[in-house]
């Protein structure tokens, strides 16, 4: 549950594990989906997102809330860099987070079509599997060996990666 | 829940859900805000059916909804993404009775089924077993990333035995997940060794990077069959086919010419729809190629590089001329090109025909020329009211008079590339130009300044990526200079260094952190030898360097230096040595490290065939490799003949 003192407008969401969290407006906004449906003024009652559970939420609610209160680059051309820097480590540690959270924040911010939390998540994932082996990377994702390409397969993949197509 | 597919709008949507759904429920609030969205932007186009995977399914989608609704003004098919859910979007005149929504309401739904790609297919193919007419069918999602929930309606009721076999297909939910991520963060990964490592992590990641994969370099020497390249990447927008180059072995010249481009050329035609851009280098092209590259391709090609090609292909360009409407960037020679450019250079005892060359200055005339390279200032002709393009990023004039210089000077701060070949100007005519190009990011020039002009452009040229000195003889001091300046440098080459010493190499990998591609040649004396310690500490420094061309002479380098190679050149693709090592030790050390290696070029080094023998077959990764002595080849492979 989070609560503001200011009057401002309050959006409430609720997760799948039912928990409900009261946000304002402007946080909420962050989120393009949420924002459309305030402009259609479908948003008056409780948001149900029936596919994000409650530690998801509030990672996303985290985020968007500092992203909310810091300035807007196509605000003012010359904004403070110190906010900018700030945003910048406040990212940085944001996603220092394990591998299944972020599929979670990455696959709900999809949904909520939050675009900079979007990309934070898809770029801390390359990076996370930048310069790694086929083997490390099926540990890092926790893939599963009946999705595993064949043996042939694999061998034929490799055998084009590494002389034909590169 | 997003409607818009990837390029394709929708114009209105039905969804047809398995339960009620209540006003307030997020599914449709967001529907009603998408929608609101999407007629805003007033974009809607059909989607293409031929890039789906179930074309027959779509078809009977909408043969039984026309039977069912009794008119439809739009259908829209299509994807969010690659290979993500499938979106069909439906308008309807008239709203359907609420006899007819109860209808549907009463469907009996498949739930908690998810998305295999066989998953329709084989639903389908129970249900024709049972002899069971489908009267309608209908595939949505609850929400997006949740289970797909597909509606069918049946005139009668399937047998328990068919219901069984419908739950027992196999789903498997995280790798839905793992797809539906690998959607969002493929666009992210940029680099070809990490997208080759992710398509051999599992079956969907290998489909998904084969469908978002936009460029490949085939080296066709290794791909015989060009369906190889169809069937795994078939949206590419830019190819590059690469034959064999002088680069990597000059001797076998006469087999390089075998190579033809031809099938290739048919496959493109027939296939890659998507096709943007095409650089060939080192391949036989003939006419009749570039026709049918043109006539089939040439409407939608932004760009056609050809480069070290042979065959009579130049007579082709009349068809790309003709065809090729879309054409930004001909470039025909291996420079590189800008957008908007025109870009020729033919070797002298080409024969081409002056005419077809007239009709492709005249297409390209009317674009804005940005690069102004390749040619030849003629000698004796008066170029003092000469006016260069207005928008010139490029330039690269060989023999460039002083008289010349009048018109370049006003243009010299937006120029980003600069070939400054047998420009004919004194030093202070050179470093007059440098110190107002600060928006230079490749410069090639033959100055005489020595150290100075390396000063120089550390000084003036900080946005510098590529740089090529082939100038009077410069030492480690302008180096260190250099390497001070121009910390972007991805691509250095020195041919003429007097002097080099450990610090300055130091002083290379210190700065230098982006660096790919490394080239020195030491001439003449030298002072701080060996260089062990200075390459050791570049290569730690320079982790990113992809080519190390060095020539160090005698003593330059000793076997422990070159174990330094193998151990500290993590990424190193290509490696030429000329003159360096001591012994057979030293190529040892070097064949237990560089795991990307795949060109290895030796001139002059003392090493037994038994050693080079012995890396051949040590070094897994090494695809060409040549040795040389004496002006002589002693040996030069390409992986499939390696017998030894």
């Amino acid at each position: 549950m989070s609560t503001s003192s200011s009057s401002s407008k309050k959006i409430v969401l609720k997760s799948a594990d039912n928990e409900t969290f009261e946000i304002d407006e402007i946080v909420a906004l962050e989120s393009q989906a949420i924002k459309n449906m305030i402009e259609d003024e479908c948003a008056d009652n409780v948001i149900p997102l029936g596919n994000i559970d409650s530690k998801t939420l509030s990672k996303i609610i985290e985020y968007c809330k500092k992203h909310a209160e810091s300035p807007k680059k196509d605000d003012n051309a010359d904004i403070d860099e110190k906010a900018v820097e700030d945003l910048k480590s406040f990212d940085a540690e944001f996603a220092k987070v394990d591998m299944p959270l972020i599929q979670d924040i990455l696959m709900a911010a999809n949904f909520l079509n939050i675009d900079n939390l979007i990309g934070l998540m898809c770029r801390t994932i390359a990076d996370r599997i930048k310069g790694k082996t086929p083997e490390e990377i099926r540990k890092i994702l926790n893939i599963n060996k009946n999705d595993l390409l064949s043996p042939e397969q694999e061998a034929k993949a490799r055998e084009e990666n590494s002389w034909a197509f590169d | 829940m997003a409607f818009i597919a990837d390029g394709s709008g929708v114009g209105s949507v039905k969804l047809t859900y398995t339960s009620s759904r209540a006003t307030d429920d997020l599914d449709t609030q967001l529907v009603r805000a998408m929608v609101a969205k999407v007629s805003e932007s007033g974009e809607s186009k059909v989607g293409k059916g031929g890039q789906l995977d179930e074309p027959d399914f779509i078809r009977s989608v909408v043969n039984i909804l026309g039977e069912e609704i009794v008119s439809i003004n739009s259908i829209s098919v299509g994807r969010t993404a690659q290979r993500k859910q499938l979106v069909m979007a439906i308008g309807v005149d008239e709203k359907p009775s609420n006899e007819a929504l109860k209808k549907i309401d009463e469907i009996p739904a498949i739930e908690k089924q998810h998305d295999e790609p066989n998953f329709i297919r084989s639903i389908v193919n129970i249900l024709g077993e049972e002899i069971l007419n489908i009267n309608s069918m209908s595939v949505s999602r609850t929400a997006q990333r949740k289970q797909v929930v597909m509606a069918i309606g049946v005139d009668e009721k399937p047998s328990n035995e068919a219901l069984k076999k419908i739950d027992e297909i196999p789903a498997i939910e995280k790798m839905i997940k793992i797809e539906q991520v690998f959607n969002c963060v493929i666009p992210y990964v940029h680099d070809v060794d990490d997208r080759n490592s992710i398509s051999l992590v599992c079956r969907r990641l290998y489909e998904l990077d084969g469908i978002t994969r936009k460029h490949v370099t085939v080296h066709v020497l290794y791909c015989p069959n060009p369906s190889c390249l169809t069937q795994r990447f078939p949206f590419i927008d830019s190819l590059t086919l690469e034959g064999f180059s002088p680069l990597h072995i000059n001797s076998n010249w006469r087999d390089y010419k075998r190579i033809q481009i031809t099938p290739w050329i048919k496959e493109i035609a027939v296939k890659f729809t998507c096709l943007k851009e095409l650089h060939i280098q080192g391949l036989v092209v003939y006419e009749r190629s570039l026709e049918t590259l043109a006539t089939s391709r040439g409407k939608d090609l932004r760009v056609l590089k050809i480069d070290n090609c042979d065959g009579l292909w130049t007579k082709g360009l009349v068809h790309v001329a003709k065809y090729c409407n879309q054409l930004r960037t001909l470039s025909l020679d291996d420079s590189i090109t800008g957008l908007e450019s025109f870009h020729l250079r033919l070797p002298f005892n080409y024969r081409y025909d002056f005419e077809d060359l007239t009709i492709l200055a005249r297409k390209c005339s009317k674009s804005l020329l940005e690069e102004f390279s390749g040619a030849y200032y003629g000698k004796g002709e008066d170029y003092v009211d000469f006016k260069l393009p207005p928008n010139l990023r490029c330039f690269g004039i060989y023999d460039l008079p002083v008289t010349a210089l009048t018109s370049l000077l006003p243009l010299a701060n937006q120029l980003k590339e600069l070939n400054l070949q047998c420009m004919e100007s004194g030093p202070t005519c050179w470093c007059f130009l440098i110190k107002k190009c600060f928006n230079l990011e490749v410069l090639y020039t033959e100055d005489k300044c020595g150290d100075k002009g390396l000063e120089f452009v550390g000084m003036f040229c900080e946005k510098l990526r590529k740089f090529t000195h082939a100038g009077s003889d410069v030492t480690h001091k302008g180096l260190i200079d250099l390497a001070y300046g121009c910390k972007n440098l991805e691509y250095l080459r020195v041919s003429r260094l007097k002097d080099i010493s450990n610090q300055a190499m130091e002083c290379v990998g210190t700065h230098l952190k982006n660096l790919r591609d490394f080239r020195i040649i030491l001439k003449y004396w030298k002072t701080d030898i060996p260089l062990d310690n200075g390459i050791r500490a570049m290569l730690t420094g320079c982790n990113k360097l992809e080519r190390l061309d060095i020539n160090l002479g005698r003593g330059g380098l000793t076997d422990v230096g070159l174990g330094y190679i193998g151990k500290y050149g993590h990424n190193l693709k290509y490696l030429s040595l000329e003159r360096i090592g001591e012994s057979d030790a030293g190529l040892v050390e070097l064949s237990k490290g560089c795991p990307k290696l795949r060109t290895l070029r030796m001139t002059d080094c003392p090493f037994s065939e038994q050693a080079v023998t012995n890396l051949v077959f040590n070094m897994h990764s090494l695809r060409y490799i040549c040795v040389k002595s004496d002006y002589r080849t002693v040996l030069a492979l390409t992986r499939p003949d390696f017998e030894l």
